[in-house]
């Protein structure tokens, strides 16, 4: 089990949005809190050793977690994630963050192999959001 | 086992605090109350009302220290635990009234008992100075055990432990002697759910009335702190009733949910509870000088926690270290000033306590926020804290905080490590409230809010410029602790601050 007891899970969510392929970081990251929190509900049981401690309520109409909505919210006010205006629908995942994998040292080797693997499946997610909704 | 051993400790205070329960209450009683008038109780609720659990909600702060800033803000849990009464069983009057009309009625004369009985319980949880408190006993390892469980995940300390309270034997005990006396048939299972939000898909909207968007607390709550503390708000709740109904919709599994919905011509007074909701944070609940009186709280708890090896006497218990949730619900208010006048003068305790009492508060030595901060990798590692009930989050700012304190003593400033902190507040969580709030348009199809005015990017702009985390240091200290602040959350973070971080809080930016 990779321990993320150091690490912030703004950190955390940082590092995977930063490894996001370049193609999904303009324009497409669906901002809708709905699809945020079920998309990492999902993502936690695929990769429970890193987001195994993020909890989910699982008693309304979408499984919602309190960490994972503030650490929304401090990516947004960290400039992390930005809405694009102006319908301000969707996240870009600002330039200056991409790399973070890189130059952080608050994740192990094998945390930040983890992550990569988290994020290629968020691409995937995302991927499909794009299929449904008609250019 | 520690759980064992907080079940004992609950049971034994429910128990002491239920005395009296089965004194015969002969006739309902008329309750006048200046935010929402007269209002009528039935005698199984005047049996709960007063009981010690009810009535210690007397001496419990609704806003902790808003009174600092807003001296006319001295209304209590108890004033609004009646105020949450009355709105719920409006809301349940005007369904009723809405649906008998439709030949439909789906909430029932039960239901209605139910609800007025879970909104006289909900708050029983709350500790000293209610969310203040809160944001220490969040922290203690009970509560993060508690909450670790599913059923808890979205509920803030102060539910959960009303929740463990009604579902504790001594409280069992006493409500059946209600419901055998006053012939009431109520589950406390349904009260509880409907305090923690949870119900049956098809009877959702139930625990809406009392823990959802634009709930019965809410409600209640905005009207009250504003009233009380002077800040112009308004909700047109008549419009609010008009437009407030129930109906279906389907989850992203295809699941059926009856929730409440609001007519397309009642989004308004919907948008009202968001706006006032966000702007009551920046104005009230996070003013700098509340939050100067809680982290003055917190420190007093730490002191006690960390330093008091033989404890304090609070309430009528001694040897109290707060290092356990039952520690928190013995005492009252009172009891906490109290505990200033126990101690030799010029001690430690007796100063820590008495400058919050006299109102001495911690001065800011630095703001934190968008504007004040140079949005760098010292930004981001500083906003990377901002977690709720986090231990190492907070474990980590306490450790910064301790050390600008040993720094400052240094230099020869008098000081305690409990006077030092790095405040960074959370920012209301609404976004899951703005998408279990479904607007219904004529065609009876149904939208989340956010789906029907892009709300929640609005609120997130509010909060982004709006935020503001503070450095708080010892009163007629603040300018001799600017550099000391600026130094160690540069080396620690590296935290770049503007001027504005000083000259917004009157002080002379370092070199």
């Amino acid at each position: 089990m990779v321990t993320t007891k150091s690490l912030s899970p703004t950190d955390l969510l940082a590092a995977i949005f930063a490894e996001l392929p370049d193609e999904l970081c303009k324009d497409v990251i669906p901002t809708k809190t709905p699809w945020i929190h079920r998309t990492f509900f999902n993502l936690k049981n695929a990769y429970p050793d890193l987001l195994g401690s993020i909890p989910f309520d699982e008693t309304d109409m979408f499984p919602y977690s309190p960490v994972i909505d503030e650490a929304i919210a401090n990516l947004q006010i960290r400039e992390d994630l930005q809405r694009k205006n102006p319908k301000l629908t969707t996240f870009d995942v600002n330039p200056e963050t991409k790399g973070y994998l890189l130059r952080t040292n608050k994740l192990k080797l094998e945390q930040k192999s983890e992550v990569k693997k988290i994020s290629h499946r968020l691409a995937e997610e995302i991927k499909k959001t794009q299929e449904k909704v008609p250019s | 086992m520690p759980d064992d051993k907080f079940a004992d400790s609950l049971e034994e205070f429910v128990s002491e605090h239920l005395a009296g329960i089965e004194n015969p209450v002969r006739a309902r009683k008329v309750i006048h109350e200046c935010t929402w008038g007269t209002n009528r109780y039935e005698r199984h609720e005047i049996a709960l009302l007063d009981t010690p659990l009810l009535q210690r909600l007397r001496d419990i702060q609704q806003l902790g220290f808003g009174f600092f800033t807003f001296p006319t803000a001295i209304h209590s849990r108890f004033d609004h635990t009646l105020g949450v009464v009355t709105q719920a069983s409006h809301f349940s009057d005007m369904l009723r009234e809405k649906y008998i009309r439709e030949d439909q009625n789906p909430i029932q004369d039960q239901d209605k008992i139910h609800l007025r009985l879970a909104a006289l319980l909900h708050d029983v949880g709350h500790c000293i100075f209610s969310h203040a408190s809160e944001e220490v006993y969040g922290l203690l390892p009970e509560m993060q055990v508690i909450r670790s469980n599913k059923p808890y995940v979205n509920n803030s300390p102060h539910e959960v432990l009303t929740a463990k309270i009604l579902e504790t034997k001594a409280f069992g005990v006493s409500f059946d002697k209600v419901r055998d006396n006053y012939t009431v048939d109520c589950k406390i299972e349904d009260l509880t759910n409907f305090i923690l939000g949870h119900d049956e898909k098809a009877f959702r909207f139930r625990s809406d009335i009392l823990n959802g968007p634009f709930d019965a607390d809410k409600l209640d709550y905005q009207f009250r702190d504003a009233r009380f503390s002077g800040i112009p708000m308004t909700i047109d709740l008549d419009r609010l009733w008009y437009a407030t109904g129930i109906g279906e919709v389907e989850d992203y599994e295809g699941h059926k949910w009856k929730r409440l919905v609001v007519d397309y011509t009642g989004t308004s007074p919907l948008e009202q509870i968001l706006f006032n909701r966000i702007q009551l944070y920046p104005s009230l609940y996070h003013h700098h000088k509340v939050r100067a009186g809680l982290c003055m709280l917190k420190g007093i708890i730490e002191y006690v926690q960390k330093k008091k090896q033989t404890g304090v006497y609070f309430g009528r218990k001694s040897g109290v270290r707060f290092n356990k949730l039952s520690d928190f619900l013995w005492g009252s208010e009172l009891d906490f000033w109290a505990m200033g006048t126990r101690y030799e003068k010029n001690s430690t305790m007796h100063n820590l306590v008495h400058d919050l009492q006299y109102r001495r508060l911690l001065k800011r030595a630095m703001i934190i926020s968008f504007k004040t901060i140079k949005r760098d990798d010292g930004w981001k590692e500083i906003q990377s804290k901002r977690h709720s009930y986090n231990i190492d989050m907070h474990e980590k700012l306490r450790k910064t905080a301790r050390r600008i304190a040993r720094e400052a003593r240094k230099k020869g400033i008098k000081c305690y490590d409990e006077q030092v902190w790095i405040d960074l507040p959370l920012p209301p969580r609404v976004s899951k409230d703005m998408w279990g709030a479904f607007v219904q348009f004529s065609d009876e199809s149904k939208e989340p809010l956010p789906e029907v005015f892009p709300i929640q990017q609005w609120l997130e702009l509010y909060d982004m410029h709006k935020w503001r985390g503070h450095v708080f240091v010892p009163l007629g200290h603040e300018q001799e602790f600017a550099p000391i602040v600026k130094g160690i959350l540069k080396e620690e973070f590296k935290l770049n601050p503007e001027d504005t971080a000083f000259t917004h809080c009157n002080l002379t930016p370092p070199k």
